[in-house]
């Protein structure tokens, strides 16, 4: 397969509000191929969120937004509402957060699920509830078919977001842009929701994995996205950026992660060149000039958006200090 | 996974027949492309069908069909002694988008009309109040036309209830029976007139049916057509914003500045009184309270995750509105309806009491001024030829009886507001 199926560059997005403009999403780009799966990973704020949104232009009308997504040969990024409405659940379906607020208390879940496969289906209303208990079964809620009769309130967090996924796969949708899927249920039920999700990708869904969690990310991703403030950082395979991290952000996180560094006081960062450079251990001048390009690391298609690793410069004093936090072990 | 397969059919096949998920051959994956697809076709189908939109359609070529035919081939009546009135059209107007939005997506979605049936159970005032409406309803709607129109006859004037009695004097005929002798001499009543007689003759119980007509007409007009408008208005102002917010919201304001019941009087003193006027005015400038409360709320509810999901999942922001942010403020909707339909019923019986209102309305207001005051001192030539005035406490009944029926019925909306309120909360089923 030539073109990824999604493919995003240079993606900002740009949010006015009282304090000025919010440079949410300030360079982003990445792509993902068909059944792959693509974390992106960040710390909180660092625009993961409104990236997703940006892809199916769910931020506000005030926004700007220039780059590019494309999708499956389609430009995204500036596509007017009602066609972007037949790719929203159709093709591309997000899942929530918090997925009790995702579901509306006043409708069983049966017909939230139902509701998300006529919006695009030309089906009758018993078929789409067939489909639902099926979907229901197929998301692992035991007794599907009572179940699909009860309200949100009746099911446990992550039931819930069960039941979110069950409403996100109901078209079959080539692209899943999963937004923090497991943040909010405790461990275990972490554990049971990342199966269904690896399962579901295994079957050939293609997976925008969004998390703060590595632990997550190691366990499903094929390649990583790291974001730092908007900017894309630096993006390899999954092993490649754990294994041997290039970006000094990206040493920082996986560190912070495995519970090794100390955290530090954020500053402001600043708005041109590398904006990491306040808080890198490695900043030099060339760091506040151009926003650094992506400069091959090592193995194949693993990059890092830093100075350091322009050609005519030696990354070893940085690359000294990536130590793997842990083996990345995928059974994939 | 691509879905254009199935998406594409053109006969909009089952998808719950194309088989789960992992068993789709990955081999198709790259093969298959994105079909182009005209959803517009796909979408104006599915809407043309909606039974809502057909009923209405339906209901409204009716109504236009017996307007053009009352208009132009019909003479005074329309049917039997039926002269159909303006109230009557915005009557039956109302009634078609109450069948078209509220009987049809009710028999539509019986699950959930059993659903919230089955949590009234448990509250007997509410349930208790709702057969009380009920009964309201039928008799104001088939009542009137069951009964027809009472006949002036004096001679059965001031006739007791059944059991109760009235100085002689204040009746001539007496076909419940006379006893007594002299001035202690009193008319009883008779099964006839079971709650006895006005001064016209008129039987309680006939005044009672076309009063319950008058209020239901009230009921229905609010319900059916001021309801919907201030909802409508809440929800697109809040959920467009902009201009179309600003625009509306001015208007509203410029409403609730404006006392209805003033405009009513001063167009009154123009156009005469008619229960159509009223209809209208208070139509017109009673909902904007209604409005500015869905529009908050709506504002509130715009920023829960479900409405962020269900765009995510390709609704447009009408129907998100519709489907999740309209439900969503029937908390707030259901208990101003049950507080606007008691108010408005209860403003036109005040206007009617008053007499500010066409006659030829029965009204219970209009009845319980019947029973009270002038009307009964100046009864009969009979009575003021022998000094003997009934009192309004002779004829308690003419009084009693419909203010007695006016306050059940505005206690039964009360009651049934909140308990159909707390009914619709799925979350209040345990």
């Amino acid at each position: 397969m030539s073109d990824p199926l999604l493919s995003v560059e240079g993606l900002r997005t740009h949010i006015p509000t009282e304090g000025g403009i919010v440079r949410a999403v300030d360079g982003v780009s990445f792509e993902i191929d068909r059944g792959e799966t693509v974390a992106l990973v960040g710390e909180s704020g660092s625009g993961k969120t409104v990236t997703c949104e940006t892809i199916t232009g769910l931020v506000p009308e005030t926004a700007t937004v220039t780059g590019e997504a494309r999708f499956d040969g389609e430009t995204l990024t500036g596509l007017e509402e009602n066609a972007l409405r037949r790719i929203r659940g159709n093709r591309i379906a997000h899942v929530f957060q918090n997925p009790r607020s995702a579901l509306d208390p006043v409708y069983t879940v049966g017909d939230q699920i139902a509701e998300a496969i006529t919006l695009h289906r030309d089906v009758r209303e018993r078929e789409a509830r067939e489909r639902a208990v099926a979907l229901l079964g197929r998301v692992g809620i035991p007794n599907a078919g009572e179940r699909v009769d009860d309200h949100p309130h009746e099911f446990s967090g992550g039931q819930c977001q069960r039941v979110a996924i069950a409403i996100a796969i109901a078209c079959e949708p080539a692209l899943l842009l999963a937004d923090e899927p497991t943040t909010s249920v405790d461990v275990t039920v972490q554990a049971r929701l990342l199966a269904l999700l690896s399962e579901l990708t295994a079957s050939g869904t293609s997976m925008l994995l969004v998390t703060h969690d590595l632990r997550v990310v190691a366990t499903l991703a094929d390649r990583v996205v790291v974001l730092y403030e908007g900017q894309t950082v630096e993006r390899g395979p999954t092993e490649a950026v754990f294994g041997r991290p290039a970006h000094p952000y990206t040493q920082a996180l996986v560190e912070s992660a495995a519970g090794v560094s100390e955290g530090t006081d954020r500053e402001d960062a600043p708005a041109d060149g590398c904006r990491f450079r306040n808080e890198c251990p490695h900043a030099i001048d060339a760091c506040a000039g151009e926003r650094p390009a992506f400069e091959p690391v090592g193995s194949p298609g693993h990059a890092a958006a830093c100075v350091h690793y322009a050609s005519e410069r030696d990354p070893s004093e940085v690359l000294a200090d990536s130590e793997p936090a842990w083996t990345v072990n995928r059974e994939r | 996974m691509d879905d254009a397969p199935s998406a594409g059919r053109p006969d909009g096949g089952s998808v719950g027949r194309d088989g789960a998920f992992g068993d789709s051959p990955q081999s198709d994956r790259g093969g298959a492309r994105f079909e182009r697809i005209d959803w517009e076709a796909v979408e104006e189908r599915r809407r043309s069908v909606r039974p809502e939109r057909a009923v209405l359609a339906v209901g409204l070529v009716a109504l236009s069909a017996l307007a053009l035919y009352d208009r132009y081939v019909a003479g005074v009546y329309l049917v039997g002694t039926w002269n159909v009135t303006a109230v009557d059209w915005l009557f039956l107007l109302a009634l078609v988008v109450l069948l078209a939005y509220g009987v049809v997506p009710a028999v539509r979605n019986r699950r959930a009309v059993l659903r919230v049936a089955r949590r009234l159970r448990s509250r007997p005032l509410a349930a208790a109040s709702l057969s009380y409406l009920g009964l309201f309803f039928l008799v104001g709607l088939f009542g009137p036309g069951l009964l027809g129109s009472p006949t002036l006859d004096p001679g059965v004037q001031y006739l007791p209830p059944v059991g109760e009695t009235v100085p002689a004097s204040a009746t001539s005929d007496c076909p419940g029976g006379v006893t007594g002798e002299g001035f202690d001499r009193v008319c009883h009543g008779t099964w006839e007139y079971p709650l006895g007689t006005n001064h016209r003759g008129h039987g309680m119980v006939h005044l009672l049916v076309l009063g319950a007509r008058t209020a239901l007409t009230v009921t229905v007009v609010a319900v059916g057509l001021v309801v919907p408008l201030a909802t409508v208005v809440g929800v697109a102002a809040a959920t467009y914003g902009g201009w179309v917010d600003s625009l509306l919201m001015a208007y509203v304001d410029v409403q609730l500045s404006v006392p209805a019941i003033v405009i009513y009087f001063v167009s009154m003193f123009y156009i005469g009184p008619s229960l159509f006027l009223l209809l209208v005015v208070f139509g017109l400038l009673s909902w904007g309270g209604i409005a500015r409360l869905v529009r908050s709320e709506v504002l509130q509810r715009r920023e829960e995750g479900y409405v962020l999901a269900s765009r995510a999942a390709g609704a447009s922001k009408a129907s998100v509105a519709k489907a999740h942010l309209l439900p969503n403020v029937t908390n707030t909707v259901v208990p101003a309806v049950f507080h606007l339909v008691p108010v408005l019923i209860l403003t036109e019986a005040g206007i009617a009491f008053l007499g500010f209102e066409d006659a030829r309305a029965y009204s219970w207001g209009e009845t319980i001024a019947d029973g009270l005051g002038q009307t009964v001192s100046a009864a009969s030539p009979a009575d003021r030829f022998h000094n003997l005035a009934v009192t309004p406490l002779d004829v308690w009944w003419v009084s009693a009886v419909p203010a007695v029926v006016l306050a059940l019925t505005l206690v039964a909306f009360k009651l049934a507001g909140d308990g159909i309120r707390d009914a619709l909360d799925p979350r209040g089923e345990r």
